[in-house]
């Protein structure tokens, strides 16, 4: 069996991305694969694309705000479409990359933890504050990852991590790419559930 | 009787074309009327300043690829047309000339010829002429549906189905419309179904 990891690219603000964030991880399990979590700045891809966020657009807005907490509850999760919206995800971003070099077991739990803060809560994590108590909700030291934010190296690998997808084609979010096989959005679910069953068609 | 299942769909929509494929079959499923409502796409696209696809860097490759592997998923034949996009004009006109007969059997029928000529055959749907035989081929007198798709009043027929689509919200395509509720993509037809079965979640 192939076990190269399942790519998960998001940016910490899309509501998609989120939703994806409840399942990606249980079902890669069912296919004895895991999960590659890998956080970008969209905004910046979608300066490459022209594109917009989907909720920002007339008449696409209102349908995306109604579909995202439609399907959320298909899911079983009650979301909310935070007041400040987007929001520049960059903090929890670097953040991530830095607990997964320093202290990787506890990466992709903040993931999860910044995804439900925002999405079920309503926060948008971007001040000192709410590092501090997403650092404490997964055990993280706190001190450390507050330093470690700033860190040049972490900075340039979120930029890195950035590039890298935006040169593999990903262009919004959820973006999954399973054997260089790319799959854009939360509603491909079965379809990626087909290829790793079948190893593709 | 319960409400129709309303089809919204642009002749020259890949995602479109797929849903044409499944979405009678749904609607008999669960004992619903389907009601087909071509319009242009690009009044609506100028409303919410969306971009097709293939101007889209990344995103236009992408879909390209993400249509020929539905067609190999959904076991549907397709071939990218010779021009696209392309502006489909006289499908959706002649199709409510048909409409507008209380044709709605002949109308759905050739509206599927026209899908599978653009997006399985690679025929010239931009043109009134290859459009007509089209037609032909459905049994429809192709002199009468050259002259009946340049007439102004089904010229303008089709702007007006358009405006009040736009109205009503709809911005892509396909896009259904069941008992008031939205749904936005090929993607979502297991959704659609989800609901017809279920009805509203909470």
């Amino acid at each position: 069996m192939n076990k190269e990891p399942i790519e998960f690219y998001f940016d910490f603000s899309s509501p998609y991305a989120f939703l994806t964030s409840t399942w990606i991880d249980e079902l890669a399990k069912k296919h004895d694969r895991f999960v590659k979590w890998t956080p970008i700045m969209l905004g910046v891809v979608f300066k490459t694309t022209g594109m917009k966020p989907l909720f920002h657009q007339p008449l696409r807005g209102d349908y995306g705000m109604l579909d995202f907490k439609r399907t959320a509850r298909l899911l079983g999760v009650q979301a909310i479409v935070p007041k400040e919206f987007p929001y520049v995800s960059l903090m929890v971003s670097r953040a991530f990359y830095w607990l997964e070099k320093h202290d990787s077991e506890r990466a992709v739990p903040f993931a999860k933890a910044v995804f439900r803060r925002y999405f079920l809560a309503g926060i948008a994590p971007t001040a000192d504050v709410d590092l501090c108590a997403l650092a404490n909700e997964v055990g993280a030291d706190v001190q450390a990852l507050t330093a470690g934010v700033v860190d040049l190296e972490v900075k340039e690998r979120l930029k890195m991590e950035t590039q890298n997808a935006s040169d593999k084609g990903v262009f919004g979010a959820p973006f999954v790419i399973v054997d260089a096989e790319p799959f854009w959005g939360n509603d491909r679910k079965d379809q990626i559930d087909a290829w790793l069953e079948s190893g593709g068609w | 009787m319960q409400n129709p299942i309303e089809f919204y769909f642009e002749f020259g929509s890949p995602y479109g074309y797929f849903a044409a494929q499944e979405i009678d079959a749904l609607g008999a499923e669960f004992g619903r009327e389907v009601i087909w409502k071509p319009f242009m796409l690009g009044p609506a696209f100028k409303k919410t300043g969306a971009v097709p696809f293939m101007e889209v860097p990344l995103k236009g490759p992408y879909c390209v690829d993400d249509w020929e592997r539905m067609a190999l998923y959904t076991d549907t034949p397709w071939a990218l047309p010779e021009k696209f996009p392309a502006a489909i004009l006289a499908a959706p006109r002649g199709f409510y000339w048909l409409m507008d007969q209380g044709k709605v059997a002949l109308a759905k029928q050739f509206a599927k010829a026209a899908y599978k000529a653009y997006f399985a055959e690679k025929r010239a749907m931009w043109t009134n002429e290859e459009t007509a035989d089209v037609a032909e081929s459905c049994g429809i007198n192709k002199d009468e549906f050259l002259t009946a798709v340049q007439q102004p009043d089904i010229k303008s027929r089709l702007i007006e189905e358009g405006n009040a689509a736009i109205e009503r919200g709809v911005f892509g395509s396909p896009f259904i419309m069941v008992d008031g509720e939205s749904f936005w993509g090929w993607d979502r037809l297991p959704m659609v179904r989800h609901w017809l079965k279920n009805g509203k979640w909470s």
